[in-house]
């Protein structure tokens, strides 16, 4: 258990922290935790609706300027899900990508240039001694290694992530269905 | 236009309230567009959609059917894909390779015949029956995904049924209302122009006065 002393150190060391100091910076740290969006309210003037052609629109309908705010919010929440659930669903068109030595190699490359630093260092070391020792070989069998089953490790954590994601895409595209039946239903009854 | 030519052309959403919301393309990359615009125009003709509202809701209908049907044959394809995958030559082709492409567009066929898959099976001792089980035992997660989004859909287009017929015969009723209202008014007009008649005195019997 953290000690009070450790505790009072923390939170000390902790306002020194560097965090974005500037307005923009402050902005965009703001929007961190920010994963799919589907949880914030729709702002109907920051998309940029024309509420007056849709009130005309819904005026036929036999519905006032609220009742048709109401309404556009909810079908801008409910098309905001359609579409999340579409992307879901072209991601999972794209063909999979089976974890050969050669894929792994492949991708652990991209995400670490270091692998290819590595290999370099001993053709180097090669070209200009003519001869690398057992020693370096083996301690860079180990890096690359270690490079590669943390790759491995992280595409089976996007795996399960992507799962995730697409298990909470279904319970907010059912919230949003819900609530988009509800309300047409109250205006239908009111 | 053939079909595959216009395959994953991006559908301007229909409705006039999909396009002022900014409503996405409902068609994903492949996806024949002819179809989908035949069969919305299908379902607003059917439902007799005709207010906006009403012709958004015929479009969200459809697009909940679309779904079904596109969840379907991922259903079948991912299974299809995963007995390709079973069916391999060489288990650790990094390509899809020629044979694994054969096989795979025979069986997306329904072609069990085919000499290429029959003697992939053979090579793997592999019965039809075990190989589809094994490839949805390999889908299962993306299987079940796959079904809740269905029942979810099932539910959506129910829904949505049901409050375009509530706002159908809103509309009914409100223009049974506004004719009655009108019969009323006219009924009255009708009472007073008679009251009035009634009322004036003529230039007889006010000279009998």
């Amino acid at each position: 258990m953290t000690s009070p002393l450790k505790r009072q150190a923390n939170r000390r060391n902790a306002r020194r922290s560097t965090g974005p100091k500037t307005p923009e910076g402050r902005v965009v740290s703001s929007l961190n935790a920010i994963k799919h969006g589907l949880n914030l309210p729709v702002d109907l003037i920051a998309n940029g609706v024309n509420l007056k052609v849709i009130c005309e629109l819904l005026s036929s309908d036999g519905l006032d300027g609220e009742q048709s705010k109401e309404l556009v919010a909810k079908l801008m929440d409910y098309e905001r899900n359609q579409a999340h659930q579409l992307a879901i669903f072209k991601k999972w068109q794209e063909p999979e990508v089976e974890l050969t030595p050669e894929v792994v190699d492949k991708k652990a490359r991209e995400r670490y240039p270091e692998i290819d630093m590595l290999d370099e260092m001993i053709q180097d070391e090669l070209f200009f001694t003519g001869k690398v020792s057992a020693r370096d070989v083996k301690k860079v069998a180990r890096i690359k290694e270690a490079m590669y089953r943390d790759w491995i490790k992280l595409h089976n954590h996007q795996q399960r992530a992507g799962v995730r994601d697409a298990k909470t895409a279904v319970r907010y595209y059912k919230r949003s269905s819900n609530q988009l039946i509800k309300t047409l239903k109250a205006l239908g009854d009111g | 236009m053939t079909k595959k030519a216009n395959a994953g052309e991006q559908v301007v959403p229909f409705s006039q309230i999909s396009q002022l919301i900014g409503a996405t393309s409902p068609l994903l990359p492949g996806e024949p567009a002819d179809a989908y615009k035949a069969g919305l125009q299908a379902t607003i003709a059917e439902l007799g959609a005709t207010t906006p509202l009403q012709i958004y809701l015929a479009e969200k209908i459809f697009d909940c059917l679309w779904w079904i049907r596109r969840s379907e044959s991922f259903k079948r394809a991912s299974i299809v894909r995963a007995m390709g995958d079973l069916l391999k030559v060489e288990r650790l082709e990094t390509k899809i390779s020629k044979t694994t492409s054969h096989i795979t567009q025979a069986l997306l066929d329904g072609n069990l015949e085919d000499p290429v898959v029959v003697k992939a099976m053979e090579q793997h001792n592999y019965t039809l029956e075990i190989l589809t089980q094994e490839a949805m035992a390999k889908r299962r997660e993306q299987l079940a995904n796959v079904d809740e989004q269905i029942a979810l859909r099932v539910k959506t287009l129910s829904g949505l049924q049901s409050s375009y017929e509530t706002l159908v015969n809103r509309k009914i009723h409100i223009e049974r209302l506004q004719l009655q209202n009108e019969l009323l008014r006219r009924d009255l007009e009708a009472v007073d122009v008679e009251a009035i008649a009634h009322d004036k005195p003529t230039k007889a019997s006010g000279k009998q006065a």
